[in-house]
């Protein structure tokens, strides 16, 4: 399955929901409560439906198996609607399920208590940014939920920069809470993946690595653009091999997989386990080489400019595209 | 006004209430709410058990001064409530911005750009908590930190306008696996050293000062009773609001804390370093205005794999 948070256009109420084909997402709660109210009154339906699935990402994540049990016979409901020409609205009477032209979609988990973001974890991204060794145990920066942002927005340059990259990675949703968990049990407590583009202000964090710790250069408004979906690790066919790809403009500047992952996702989540994850917590995969910060003397720079359309692609997920302003 | 966090004992876990403290006397703040001075509040329906920590901030810069004092003096008139467990004074989602630097030999230079390391709820155990410290590492030391607490959203304010976000401070006792934090800092972050669950503490209450450009004096951390660091805010290289200017150009929220000092006094590090900390330890950290944050060291606690 897939999942978004979204908006309609003419409103700021973020919800929860699952896509319905590449045209369509239906409200899990909303759908949630339309479908048991065929089995039971309509109180007692939306009761339910709060419970097992509420319209907020970290609350729904947070059910666990019985939440994505729900979503998936709301899913089934939503598409045989759909396809029976019928419209699904909520026994509250708004809208249900909506076209993707009615919605805005917004970061996947808006309100995620903790997104650890890896860094040098590609081993060809690590000799084009620095002569140092290969980290010993993982590395990372925290990214706060005050700079996300969803799909397909334009994003102001901060004026704060003026060597403004991009970096393509994979997001990993966690779904339960994990506590010192082992590498192999690891990936049985992520709920999916998206796709995150970590842009970067690297004067600001070179700036800041000079005194003591870079927060800022990676925690800039905006700056951590991300989606259009979560994707359940059950639709991969390998999800430790996915193709990660970066164009700007359409001329591809980032390529690899996440097998060339210095330390693979299970070992991440296992690593930051040892402080306690949540569920909606984040943990982002790090990016390979092909960054504007690798260019070397004389090449020509690739700092971001206001025009420039990234698109950050993942094979099985679908494109994170951004264009700036 | 000092407001507390408080679960009350036999009630439902988790459910958390606002309460108004005076010396030991609590008040809810439901039953606060109810009563006088109705006035004080009477602009807005969001300040009640319901609204929460943030509601409450994100009033506090609104109320005119007498209805500060009126309620103060009310609150002194509070009820007892006894069977209250205060917890940490920290909205969920709520971000904890410690300043800091890790060349703590050096005194830093006046454009020494701000840094920070964050911590996480999940770091902060209650105030008068037992600290099991994870059998992960064994080198592990104390600061004592004021939490300036922002009461509304702030996005790249000046150093004026941001102090003007600053609604309350709170005492933090910021507990640093050092060993690991020696070797984050190699790898420029310091994010597991500084966020082990529960080992840090938070509290024991908020302090919204009636006159808004009031700060918290001197503030001072014993452990087993013997004086290991002192200072104030007028000590410290980094004022709130240059902290608070430099973190709005990522957003502030209502809710989020700035950690000050004392790894950042103007004269270096050497006058106040982290205290180490063992088992039986007991970390008293203390100022005038805001109480006493008292928690003991107990003995590590195996992980579950």
């Amino acid at each position: 399955m897939r999942f978004v948070t979204f908006h309609r256009r003419d409103s700021n109420d973020m919800r929860f929901g699952i896509r319905v084909g590449d045209h369509h997402v239906v409200d899990v709660e909303r759908g949630t409560a339309a479908r048991l109210a065929q089995l039971m009154p309509k109180r007692k339906a939306a009761e339910i439906a709060r419970a097992f699935a509420p319209s907020e990402a970290v609350s729904f994540i947070s059910g666990g198996d019985m939440a994505l049990a729900a979503a998936r016979e709301t899913l089934t409901f939503a598409q045989n609607a759909l396809s029976n020409g019928r419209p699904l609205t909520g026994i509250d009477g708004k809208p249900a399920l909506f076209s993707m032209d009615d919605i805005e979609l917004d970061a996947p988990v808006p309100n995620a208590g903790k997104f650890i973001a890896a860094g040098k974890n590609f081993v060809e991204h690590l000799a084009e940014m620095t002569s140092m060794a290969n980290p010993q145990n993982p590395v990372a920066f925290p990214q706060f939920n005050t700079t996300f942002a969803g799909p397909d927005r334009t994003i102001p340059i901060p004026f704060e920069t003026i060597r403004f990259d991009y970096e393509v990675e994979v997001a990993a949703i966690i779904g339960k809470p994990a506590y010192r968990v082992s590498p192999e049990q690891a990936m049985g407590y992520v709920f999916g993946y998206t796709i995150f583009n970590d842009l970067s202000a690297r004067d600001v964090y070179r700036n800041e690595q000079a005194v003591g710790i870079p927060m800022l250069g990676k925690n800039l408004a905006n700056c951590a653009p991300m989606g259009p979906h979560i994707v359940t690790l059950d639709e991969f066919d390998d999800p430790a091999a996915l193709k990660v790809e970066m164009r700007i403009n359409g001329e591809t500047r980032q390529s690899s997989t996440l097998k060339s992952m210095l330390f693979d996702m299970a070992k991440l989540v296992s690593w930051w386990s040892q402080i306690g994850l949540e569920p909606g917590d984040i943990l982002s995969s790090g990016t390979p080489s092909g960054v504007a910060a690798g260019r070397k003397p004389g090449e020509a720079p690739w700092w971001l400019k206001p025009g420039d359309v990234a698109e950050a692609e993942v094979a099985g997920i679908g494109i994170l595209r951004t264009t700036f302003a | 006004m000092k407001v507390a966090v408080v679960e009350l004992r036999g009630g439902e876990h988790g459910v958390e209430k606002l309460a108004v403290l005076d010396s030991e006397r609590l008040c809810g703040l439901d039953q606060f709410h109810s009563s006088a001075p109705r006035q004080a509040f009477s602009h807005t329906s969001s300040v009640s058990p319901e609204g929460g920590l943030c509601a409450l901030l994100e009033s506090w810069n609104s109320l005119d001064a007498s209805s500060r004092v009126e309620i103060d003096e009310w609150a002194r008139g509070g009820l007892d409530i006894e069977d209250a467990h205060i917890v940490a004074p920290l909205a969920d989602r709520a971000r904890v911005l410690m300043a800091g630097s890790r060349r703590f030999a050096e005194p830093l230079k006046d454009n020494a750009p701000v840094v920070a390391m964050l911590k996480y709820k999940s770091a902060f155990a209650d105030p008068a908590a037992t600290i099991e410290l994870p059998d992960l590492a064994d080198k592990w030391d104390v600061d004592a930190v004021i939490g300036a607490i922002v009461g509304k959203s702030a996005f790249r304010l000046d150093a004026a306008a941001a102090t003007d976000a600053i609604v309350g401070f709170t005492l933090i006792a910021d507990v640093t696996d050092r060993a690991r934090f020696e070797e984050e800092a190699r790898t420029n972050n310091g994010l597991m050293a500084k966020n082990h669950r529960g080992v840090s503490a938070l509290g024991p209450i908020v302090w919204l000062p009636e006159d808004p450009a009031a700060q918290p004096s001197r503030v001072e951390m014993r452990i087993n009773g013997e004086l290991r660091q002192a200072f104030s805010l007028d000590d410290l290289f980094w004022t709130v609001g240059d902290l608070a200017s430099r973190w709005s150009a990522s957003t502030l929220l209502p809710g989020d804390m700035i950690g000050l000092g004392p790894a950042i006094l103007r004269d270096g590090h050497q006058k106040c370093p982290p205290a180490k900390i063992v088992a039986g330890d007991v970390i008293e950290i203390s100022c005038a205005e805001i109480g006493t944050l008292r928690v003991t060291i107990g003995n590590q606690k195996n992980g579950s794999r």
